[in-house]
């Protein structure tokens, strides 16, 4: 540990506070429709929009319609993403100049369902299988939608949540919209610009080819990179262009790339916390779900970098210098601090991306991200699915609350009755089955255990990651698993789908409920939820949750591993 | 060929039928 990696820690966290109390103001205007000092530009572009596909901006929608909506074009851009992947070498030269041939018919079930779910899961090496068109018209499309309908989902829960009695939370067209427009596509022009200046390519050209100093023939991977890795981070995707991702120099050169990416990750989840605030009309509200988050981030950040800054006890031991902590499996010019502060940030969120393997992390510190993960990925958690994960985790914390004074639970004036409750519990219910069931069965499965890379507890954490980081949407791979096979292609794609819309569509249903009831003045028996003692009980009701559904698996996992590491035995 | 059509179908069925179940799932849960 060293004081300029707190400070570099310190820095990255005051940035993302600055930049989240206005991006938050401003995605609130979006959200209600008002005019933004873009719309005098994009406002012809929006209403073009909405003449071409015969869409009434001024026209609700119910809970359901919305849903459904949701759906319908989720089927569409399946279909799309698969067919595209499938046929890609029938692309013409300029959008595909190295000749990528097609990718199989299960790995493009499993990418097209991990492009669609905003997880960005990879079984496949970006720069040895997918076509520039592919990359762009495919992946980065998709990179743009999935976090636009994420943010929609959330904006129509919290108009329910928010609102005295509506049946109609927004109109699910305008919403998707108004965030690509005047969010999501103005921000990624800016930072592709600053990418390209600062040296990430952007180019249709082929390949590079090089004679390296021993007379070797070297092939080095191009593209058109930098658009994608904006909104490959701003947009919580994290799949990147390139295998080895944010670690590579051609995705994130420098600590300044690092610095943006890193803060870009999280802004407009935790902007997502500070706009419910505006939404709702009591920003106090939202900003207690800002300090809830940014207090579970910030501990795991703090507990990785302690346990990785100390280094490997075991290669100490052989004459290794610690001072630098435990850099295998890190980038020389990130170190220690921005490695894990990157890899903290990108399980918090479901970004995913990574500028280190995670894989290589001493076993405590690769349980933050794991655990982070499971959480249910709330601490911003994904641009929209973070809001409305930590609301359902709010349902739930108010319930406790009423059962321990014995009074009927309300939560922003609105009566949770069993209903809310049922829905919430099975939407987190889903989840753990999603990471347990698939992680059990990969493990007890010839062709699950011959894809891991390593035995003992280190082969349960990763197989272990592998399913946690699928059904709660993250894609970020733990590495040490050939995700190829038919078991993990098709097994983890079915868990992206249902983590996803399994997860959404009971808090919709709880939406649904909540819109139409009265909004209740608050009394002296009203449980305040803009204080201290909220905070608490909703942290320890998102820590408690997540520890219990997954202490024995992690104990098996990183836990069991770092003792037997103390031993002297590793895997 | 043949393989390859049927993997495809599979896998085309699968997806759409997951997203197909989540509908049948939203009306489940407005029932709860």
């Amino acid at each position: 540990m060293s004081f300029y990696g707190w400070a570099e820690i310190a820095v990255t966290f005051a940035l993302v506070a600055l930049v989240s109390f206005p991006l938050g103001a401003y995605m609130a205007k979006i959200a209600s429709g008002e005019p933004v000092f873009l719309t005098p530009i994009l406002g012809p572009v929006e209403r073009g929009f909405y003449r071409l596909a015969g869409v009434d901006p001024t026209k609700g929608m119910g809970w359901r319609s919305y849903v459904f909506a949701l759906l319908m074009i989720s089927v569409l851009h399946f279909l799309l993403l698969y067919a595209m992947l499938r046929l890609q070498n029938f692309f013409p030269a300029f959008l595909n100049p190295a000749g990528m041939g097609a990718m199989s018919a299960r790995l493009s079930f499993n990418t097209a369902a991990s492009f669609l779910t905003n997880t960005n899961w990879q079984n496949y090496s970006g720069e040895q299988a997918m076509a520039y068109g592919s990359q762009m018209l495919g992946l980065t499309v998709h990179n743009f939608i999935s976090p636009a309908v994420g943010i929609a989902a959330a904006f129509a829960v919290a108009r329910a949540f928010g609102t005295q009695r509506i049946k109609e939370f927004g109109n699910f067209w305008v919403d998707l919209t108004r965030i690509s427009l005047y969010l999501l596509l103005p921000i990624v022009i800016v930072m592709t610009l600053v990418f390209i200046a600062c040296g990430i390519p952007q180019t249709m050209a082929n390949y590079a080819h090089a004679t390296t100093l021993e007379g070797a023939q070297q092939t080095i991977a191009l593209g058109p990179i930098a658009f994608q890795e904006a909104i490959k981070m701003l947009g919580t995707n994290g799949g990147g262009f390139l295998n080895t991702n944010s670690a590579h120099p051609f995705e994130n050169p420098t600590e300044l790339t690092n610095l943006i990416e890193a803060v870009s990750m999280v802004s407009i989840s935790f902007a997502l916390a500070i706009c419910f605030g505006h939404m709702i009309g009591d920003k106090k509200q939202g900003r207690v779900l800002f300090y809830v988050m940014a207090v579970i981030l910030g501990v795991g950040v703090i507990l990785a970098y302690v346990a990785e800054a100390h280094g490997n006890p075991l290669l100490t031991a052989l004459g290794v210098d610690p001072s630098q902590g435990n850099m295998e499996g890190k980038e020389m010019r990130f170190g220690t601090p921005l490695s894990v502060l990157f890899g903290v940030f990108a399980t918090g969120t479901s970004c995913g991306a990574v500028n280190s393997m995670h894989d290589s992390w001493m076993p405590l510190a690769g349980l933050v991200p794991l655990f982070l993960i499971q959480l249910g990925e709330v601490t911003p958690g994904g641009v929209g699915s973070g809001l409305y994960g930590i609301l359902g985790y709010c349902v739930i914390a108010m319930f406790v609350a009423g059962l321990m004074v014995g009074r009927t639970p309300e939560y922003l004036g609105k009566k949770l009755g069993a209903k809310e409750v049922k829905l919430a519990i099975m939407a987190f219910l889903i989840l753990t089955f999603g990471i347990l069931a698939g992680t059990a069965y990969s493990l007890v499965n010839a062709a699950g255990l011959g894809s891991l890379a390593n035995a003992g507890p280190h082969g349960l954490s990763e197989m272990l990651y592998a399913w946690s980081s699928a059904t709660e949407n993250n894609g970020s791979a733990f590495a040490g698993i050939s995700g190829d096979i038919p078991l993990l292609d098709y097994g983890l794609g079915i868990a992206m789908l249902l983590g996803r819309f399994g997860f959404w569509i009971p808090i919709m249903a709880i939406a649904g409920s909540l819109g139409p009831k009265v909004k209740l003045a608050p009394s002296a028996g009203t449980f305040p939820t803009h204080g201290l003692l909220f905070m608490c009980l909703l942290t320890g009701v998102i820590i408690i949750m997540g520890g219990l559904q997954f202490l024995p698996a992690l104990s098996l996992g990183p836990i069991a591993e770092h003792y037997v590491m103390l031993a002297g035995k590793t895997y | 060929m043949e393989a390859l059509a049927m993997m495809d179908l599979f896998s085309v069925v699968l997806g759409v039928g997951v997203l197909g179940l989540m509908a049948v799932y939203t009306v489940l849960c407005d029932r709860i």
